[in-house]
């Protein structure tokens, strides 16, 4: 029973301990980069710096226009493809690799090699393959994560504790069981940090691939606003994007943690 | 000494394991060097030795974790289990599901009767980082007992308990074990562990590895002979042996053993 109150004492002083950021804290932040914004904007003309009450003026004529759902729409539909097409075979190649040495023979210079290439070179090939559509950007989105997905979950399996594997074989666990019981759930840390750096990275690729290769989504927009010289709309998308990509971060975050571990009862 | 047919066939029958002339090599370093030592079935084997003379080396061989280089070993048990020197266990289980997965079949009733005898009872629904040292090492040993195995290893897994809970994990240890057909095979090098569980005492010594004294406190320890002093002459006996170099120590043992203190 005592026991049962320490861990319990011991649980909440862990909470309180990696408690949020509290909101007033927050705001204080937010208050003070604002102010500096205002500061800065005043001095040069909104043509350089709009400042934040002009960008957020912006920001609502945005969201009350017609097109700001279809272009969203468009740019999510490209990254969720882009995404979940490198999240599962990133996964692929991760797990191949872990698992067999020869495939990490194999894969591994291969997926170093993509991942060491500048994306505005796939930017260029992607053009010159799929034309100015919303392909080339999907490939984009694709091309630039699935490396990053794929070493996180390599370095995951080279990070499993070798003195629990050796506990399985002690127990004559089958290959399955091993895999269940002590590989995935040791690659789920790793997973998560990999999904969250796809995460940003999709978002900024992307729009990037739009800004450069296409004519929908959120990324023309802001090449519609540059060409048209509205400083304040290339501010307000950008914003609007960077929210966005913040949000996803943040939720992928959220979901993990959501599913605290339970304690069950036996009796 | 002559050893009739009959006499033969009941030792290859409570035999269980034999370890012959093994040898270990870790690239240029010979861990173990033609080292032999036997196990009879529903004994516990005490093996005592100096660090680094090799006994996990020996533990993992048994179990099959590793090959030895050179040498035979013939292992009759069905299954192997094994308590490690750190309790193993798997952190996103809990002390249940912990116990259970290593044995498909066993049924909840089992599990929580081997979490009663371990005085884990209430702490099924915690997660090993939230027990104690002591309270997760009886977690390991309970879940070797759950594993269907008649010969059970056990490599110094109280090493990193205090002097009392050392004491009342070996009685744990001996309370598990009374109903259960098992064969352990215990290392450590705490002279009282050995003293308290041992039916057989090996001591090694240093490297090259060889047995270099054999005490059996079996007999004894049934006819409740085994006073305080003999345990103490024991005792004494094995810590010579472990301090001085265990070939001499050898030596003068076997002139101690034309007195002899124990059964």
């Amino acid at each position: 029973m005592k026991a049962t109150m320490n861990s319990k004492q011991h649980c909440q002083h862990k909470q309180t301990y990696k408690r949020r950021t509290s909101f007033i804290e927050v705001l204080m932040i937010t208050s003070v980069f604002l102010l500096i914004w205002q500061a800065l904007s005043r001095l040069y003309s909104p043509l350089i710096l709009p400042g934040p009450v002009l960008t957020m003026q912006s920001i609502l004529k945005i969201l009350q226009s017609d097109n700001f759902f279809n272009e969203l729409f468009l740019t999510l539909q490209r990254l969720v493809l882009g995404l979940f097409a490198a999240i599962v075979i990133g996964s692929i190649m991760g797990i191949l690799m872990g698992c067999n040495q020869f495939c990490k023979r194999l894969f591994e210079p291969l997926v170093y090699l993509v991942q060491a290439t500048p994306p505005i070179l796939y930017i260029t090939m992607a053009m010159l393959w799929f034309g100015l559509n919303g392909r080339a950007t999907i490939f984009i989105v694709f091309i630039g994560s699935a490396p990053v997905m794929a070493v996180h979950i390599k370095e995951g399996f080279e990070n499993i504790d070798g003195k629990l594997i050796e506990m399985g074989k002690a127990f004559a666990f089958p290959k399955s069981k091993m895999l269940k019981v002590i590989m995935l759930p040791s690659l789920k840390a790793y997973f998560k940090t990999g999904l969250i750096t796809v995460f940003g990275f999709g978002w900024k690729l992307v729009v990037m691939g739009e800004v450069l290769s296409a004519s929908t989504g959120l990324g023309a927009q802001i090449t519609d606003a540059k060409m048209n010289l509205e400083t304040n709309m290339v501010f307000a998308w950008g914003s609007i994007v960077v929210l966005l990509c913040f949000l996803s971060q943040k939720n992928t975050d959220w979901l993990f943690a959501c599913k605290r571990r339970r304690r069950r009862n036996y009796e | 000494m002559r050893v009739n047919e009959d006499g033969e066939e009941t030792m290859n029958e409570k035999l269980l394991l034999k370890v012959e002339s093994v040898s270990k090599n870790y690239e240029e370093v010979r861990v173990l060097d033609g080292f032999s030592m036997e196990a009879k079935r529903d004994e516990i084997l005490c093996i005592i030795g100096p660090s680094g003379c090799g006994k996990s080396t020996m533990l993992n061989i048994i179990s099959g974790l590793i090959q030895p280089t050179y040498g035979q070993l013939i292992n009759k048990s069905q299954n192997t289990s094994y308590v490690f020197q750190e309790d193993r266990l798997i952190p996103w289980k809990d002390i249940y599901q912990n116990i259970q997965i290593v044995n498909d079949e066993s049924s909840h009733e089992c599990c929580m009767e081997l979490i009663e005898k371990v005085g884990l009872k209430g702490f099924e629904g915690f997660y090993p980082h939230e027990l104690s040292g002591g309270m997760r090492q009886r977690c390991s040993i309970a879940r070797a007992f759950n594993y269907d195995a008649d010969l059970l290893l056990m490599d110094e897994p109280f090493k990193s308990l205090d002097y009392n809970l050392r004491i009342g994990m070996i009685r744990y240890l001996l309370m598990l074990w009374e109903n259960k057909n098992k064969t352990i095979v215990f290392v450590t090098h705490e002279i009282d562990e050995a003293l308290l569980l041992g039916d057989r005492i090996l001591v090694l010594s240093n490297r090259p590895t060889k047995v270099v004294a054999e005490f059996k406190l079996q007999e004894a320890k049934e006819k409740r002979k085994l006073t305080d002093r003999s345990l103490g002459i024991v005792r004494n006996q094995i810590l010579e042996l472990l301090q001085s170099d265990g070939m001499i120590a050898a030596k003068k043992m076997e002139k101690a053993k034309r007195d002899p203190i124990y059964a």
